[in-house]
């Protein structure tokens, strides 16, 4: 399985970086991130992680939950294929304070 | 969180929807035997999965669940005459016996029809104080869940039903979702004498106010001190993948006790049943429809308790263990115990009545496309994802997840304990993974 970050919709909220440290980081932009071992992957599809053995649940763990729905699975796993279309970006008022991409600052989603 | 159309999946249940058809490949607890208590009593009708049935104990004693119309021109036979060994609709007089065979049709004399047709049955099993039911294609049955007190005697057993008006993934979620008990339920772990005296800035100033409320494992308002040791609300959750589900374990730091831990491991067995570590048995909840539920709790008991366990300590005015009064009212809040420090959610009547309170407040079918999961909200990730494993896997032929391959229902089990820090909580219910353990050394004499 491979895993990668659209960014777009990160919220920064680390929830994923919570759930497995060794699979996800946040960067200095304050979006979401995978690492590969030790080097932390440029963002997008064409960076994709190799999920290593034994890191499988904490992914979709943190996959499932993420609340911008950002971290993507290739091939996608059996649960998420129900969600091939990502959700729009957040417009909602009140919900999550957080960075998002091309933003230097936090700003309200 | 769940795009809406996922929560869509999750949370439908009636005939020909993904998560209907998965729920119809598993044994169904559908009623309460109590409710049908001897040979020709008069039948009940069961509204489970968005489909109504009729169910029936004839003149042998055997039960009978049937589709609840008649199948002439729909009459409901829960009106019906239960007698010689079959339910007998009052319109025109057809009778059937339990495995949906027309027994007599009075308007019609020729005996070709009743020969070719028959009425909808669906196989009935009888077990701790529940008719369980099969509503998947015939020859599809799983192995049927005999949990430990499948066996156990009416008066060892305290079965209790709640009908809630919301959907049942709101209660079902509810049910292994450790880090809400220290918090929701800070006033029954205060009338235990056990757990924490605050949440954020509330403090309880003095003892709590419902003495009487029935407690996990107790009667009205026992005293269970060591119950919960630990004053750490953000535990730990780690999930294991089982035969029959998953079980997880919610750990938290010990007060006073660094080199120790609290783990209090939950079973949930598909689709339905949740063991609760502390509590000696289990919690169904089970789809009415798409907007009502029954949490049913099955607890085992000293024997000759089972009945006076029932009804202590909740008021009847909000909900009752009789068939006419299972549908819980929204319970009034106590907002002046809230205010003076007695009580921290302000609602009588313990858990249960707590946790109907804030599920059925999400409204009726909660849009989770809304919500923001955490870390401590891992075990409810899991049971998402074994569901909608299993929607996708029947979907593609096969059988869903959790059928319990090589596992003895009767051994699972929860915990609810302090072990040391480097100790695996899998250690405390060792029969989950259908492994075998250790054979045990001889004894030498």
């Amino acid at each position: 399985m491979r895993v990668w970050i659209d960014q777009a919709y990160c919220t920064g909220s680390g929830l994923c970086e919570l759930i497995e440290p060794r699979v996800f980081t946040i960067g200095d932009d304050g979006l979401a991130r995978v690492r590969q071992g030790a080097d932390v992957l440029p963002p997008g599809p064409d960076n994709a992680a190799r999920v290593p053995a034994g890191c499988e649940d904490e992914v979709r763990d943190a996959s499932e939950s993420c609340p911008g729905g950002c971290i993507r699975l290739e091939p996608l796993p059996l649960s998420r294929t129900y969600a091939c279309v990502p959700p729009p970006a957040r417009q909602a008022r009140g919900g999550l304070t957080g960075a998002v991409r091309g933003s230097e600052k936090a700003v309200e989603i | 969180m769940l795009t809406a159309e996922e929560n869509e999946v999750l949370c439908r249940v009636g005939p020909g929807t993904p998560m209907g058809s998965v729920l119809r490949r598993y044994w169904t607890p559908a009623f309460q035997l109590g409710d049908l208590p001897a040979p020709d009593c008069p039948p009940i009708r069961v509204t489970v999965l968005g489909e109504s049935f009729v169910a029936f104990r004839d003149t042998n004693g055997t039960v009978g669940f049937l589709d609840e119309l008649c199948c002439h021109r729909g009459a409901s036979l829960t009106l019906g005459r239960v007698e010689d060994c079959g339910i007998r609709c009052l319109y025109h007089g057809w009778k059937y016996a339990v495995d949906g065979t027309i027994m007599e049709t009075p308007n019609l004399a020729t005996p070709t029809f009743r020969e070719r047709v028959k009425h909808g049955a669906y196989p009935v099993r009888e077990a701790g104080g529940l008719g369980w039911v099969y509503l998947g294609p015939p020859g599809t049955e799983p192995p049927f869940p005999g949990f430990s007190w499948a066996t156990a005697e009416p008066d060892e057993l305290a079965v209790s039903e709640m009908i809630m008006d919301c959907n049942w993934m709101q209660v079902l979620e509810g049910s292994i979702d450790s880090s809400h008990v220290a918090i929701l339920h800070l006033d029954t772990l205060a009338t235990m004498g056990s757990g924490p005296r605050s949440v954020g800035s509330f403090d309880f100033a003095g003892e709590p106010w419902d003495l009487d409320m029935p407690v996990p494992g107790g009667g009205g308002g026992a005293r269970r001190p060591g119950v919960w040791p630990s004053e750490d609300n953000a535990p730990r959750i780690e999930v294991e993948n089982t035969p029959f589900g998953f079980h997880y374990a919610a750990i938290r730091d010990v007060t006073g006790e660094p080199g120790k831990k609290f783990v209090r491991v939950t079973a949930f067995v598909m689709p339905y049943t949740a063991f609760i570590g502390g509590a000696p048995g289990a919690v169904i909840v089970v789809p009415r429809d798409d907007y009502t539920c029954s949490s049913i709790g099955v607890f085992k008991v000293p024997k000759g308790a089972g009945l006076a366990r029932r009804a202590t300590g909740v008021d009847p005015a909000v909900w009752g263990p009789e068939p006419a009064n299972r549908r819980i009212r929204r319970p009034r809040q106590d907002r002046e115990a809230m205010a003076e420090g007695k009580s921290f959610a302000g609602f009588r009547g313990g858990n249960r009545i707590q946790d109907a309170a804030v599920q059925m407040s999400s409204g009726q079918m909660y849009d989770r496309a809304k919500e923001h999961l955490v870390p401590a909200d891992l075990a409810i990730i899991r049971l998402r994802r074994l569901l909608a494993d299993s929607v996708r896997l029947l979907e593609a032929g096969q059988d869903p997840v959790g059928h319990g391959d090589g596992c003895d229902f009767s051994r699972i089990t929860a915990a609810s304990q302090i072990i040391d820090a480097g100790q695996r909580w899998q250690d405390l219910v060792p029969a989950h993974q259908g492994t075998p353990e250790p054979s045990r050394k001889p004894v030498a004499s």
